[in-house]
């Protein structure tokens, strides 16, 4: 009921272009809370999904991509990932969601180029990973990023093969694994980059920590990942942000850890109707529908 | 044994470089020291969060050439997840602080960026405190660790 009523919150918000924006007050639309929205609408709305749908298809780069606000960055962004997944069951749109994935495969973090690579091993010791293991960043040029690697490792997970020009793509989702891996914080979970700056071990997030365990759901017996999920039975009793909470309800469901007492924890946080983050409503919505959310992700049940 | 001007400059020439090159090497080792002979990070000390705030960012800002003039300025504080025990989350009398200390200097806006308003912080505290907009705070969490980043 309560869910039914969230979608229909949800629906609600949308702008008259197809998209939601950042905040409920902001007229402008945003890439981001309109693929967590289609994707949380479910099956329903149908009128509602058609235009958001159609909003994010004449939103596409000429060059595959997807920018973060219809518009902008002509060069993509991460949202490329979210709008692949997002797509998923439109058949008609097969074609755009290849050319976004083709980006992807393209786009990478980078410290994967060997100028970046020979100055983080010789001179910049700031930040300590290994710069062979690298994934995906927010914007092009820049560096890789744990949640933009999460998510194109989802994304790219479900092409159903690696053939007609995405036979790199196993090679890639194999390293963006390695890089995640990687960059996790020394006492499980993960930070928004890395693990340890200027000597010194940094905290994890519970939200980049839940994104990136549902992009490692093939490995639950790596030894990072048995921590990090660790980490997050225990913080995610105590968290009162319903954005982390959902997230957290998706990742442990999705590693087929018990979720009930936290999504009654997520239900009775007060007036989550009136969430003014677009995103964090829709996400509210997909983890109390985690079983199809997860169908969705394309993550193993 | 001849000796022409030609070969006295060649000679020279080869003296001077190879001084240069090899003098570096009989000096002292330095550590060199790559900072700026001006630093462009300012840390404050406040004892709490209060009214003072204004006053230590003023002074903090004056010794920094920065005119804001018919400009926007952004502030991007830290806004997580609260977790208990960790200092995580910018106070937002830190950001209405830093709000004001702007618009005094002449600044034409003052806006607050922020990837997620992931505790309702944004919505419920900085909305009202920093934009002054009318924006209607019925987020459910105000829940604010506090620190000074």
């Amino acid at each position: 009921m309560v869910l039914n009523d969230l979608r229909a919150e949800l629906a609600r918000r949308q702008l008259p272009c197809g998209g939601w924006s950042a905040l409920a007050s902001s007229p402008q639309p945003a890439l981001e809370p309109t693929c967590y929205s289609l994707l949380a609408l479910g099956s329903q709305a149908t009128d509602v999904r058609e235009r958001a749908q159609s909003f994010l298809l004449h939103a596409q780069n000429p060059n595959g991509s997807w920018p973060a606000f219809a518009g902008d960055d002509h060069d993509g962004c991460w949202a490329t990932s979210l709008v692949a997944i997002a797509l998923r069951d439109r058949v008609s749109a097969i074609p755009e969601r290849l050319k976004g994935l083709h980006w992807l495969l393209s786009s990478a973090g980078k410290e994967g180029n060997w100028f970046w690579k020979w100055k983080f091993r010789t001179t910049d010791h700031h930040v300590r990973f290994d710069p062979d293991k690298f994934g995906w960043p927010w914007f092009p040029d820049t560096i890789s990023w744990v949640v933009p690697t999460a998510f194109a490792i989802l994304a790219l997970k479900q092409l159903p093969c690696s053939c007609g020009g995405f036979e790199l793509a196993p090679s890639r989702v194999d390293r963006g694994i390695a890089m995640l891996i990687d960059r996790a914080c020394p006492g499980g979970g993960w930070n928004a980059g890395n693990g340890v700056v200027y000597q010194a071990a940094v905290a994890p997030h519970p939200d980049d920590t839940a994104i990136a365990v549902l992009a490692l759901c093939d490995r639950p017996q790596d030894l990072v990942v048995k921590i990090s999920l660790q980490y997050l039975e225990h913080t995610a009793p105590t968290l009162t942000a319903p954005w982390s909470l959902a997230w957290s309800i998706l990742a442990l469901a999705a590693h087929h850890r018990p979720i009930t007492f936290l999504r009654s924890a997520l239900l009775a946080l007060p007036d989550l109707f009136y969430i003014e983050d677009n995103s964090t409503l829709a996400l509210v919505c997909l983890a109390l529908d985690h079983e199809q959310t997860l169908a969705n992700l394309a993550v193993r049940m | 044994m001849s000796f022409t001007r030609w070969d006295f400059l060649i000679g020279t020439s080869a003296l001077t470089a190879g001084t240069s090159v090899s003098t570096s090497l009989f000096l002292p080792k330095y550590h060199y020291d790559h900072r700026a002979r001006r630093s462009r990070v300012a840390v404050l000390r406040a004892e709490q969060y209060c009214q003072k705030l204004n006053q230590i960012l003023r002074e903090g800002l004056r010794p920094f050439p920065i005119d804001v003039r018919r400009k926007m300025v952004v502030l991007k504080p830290n806004l997580v997840d609260y977790l208990p025990g960790s200092a995580i989350n910018t106070h937002p009398m830190l950001g209405l602080a830093a709000a004001e200390t702007f618009r005094r200097l002449g600044a034409e806006s003052v806006v607050v960026a922020e990837g997620r308003d992931i505790n309702g912080i944004l919505s419920c505290c900085y909305a009202r405190v920093v934009t002054r907009n009318p924006w209607v705070a019925r987020s459910s969490n105000s829940s604010i660790s506090s620190a000074t980043n």
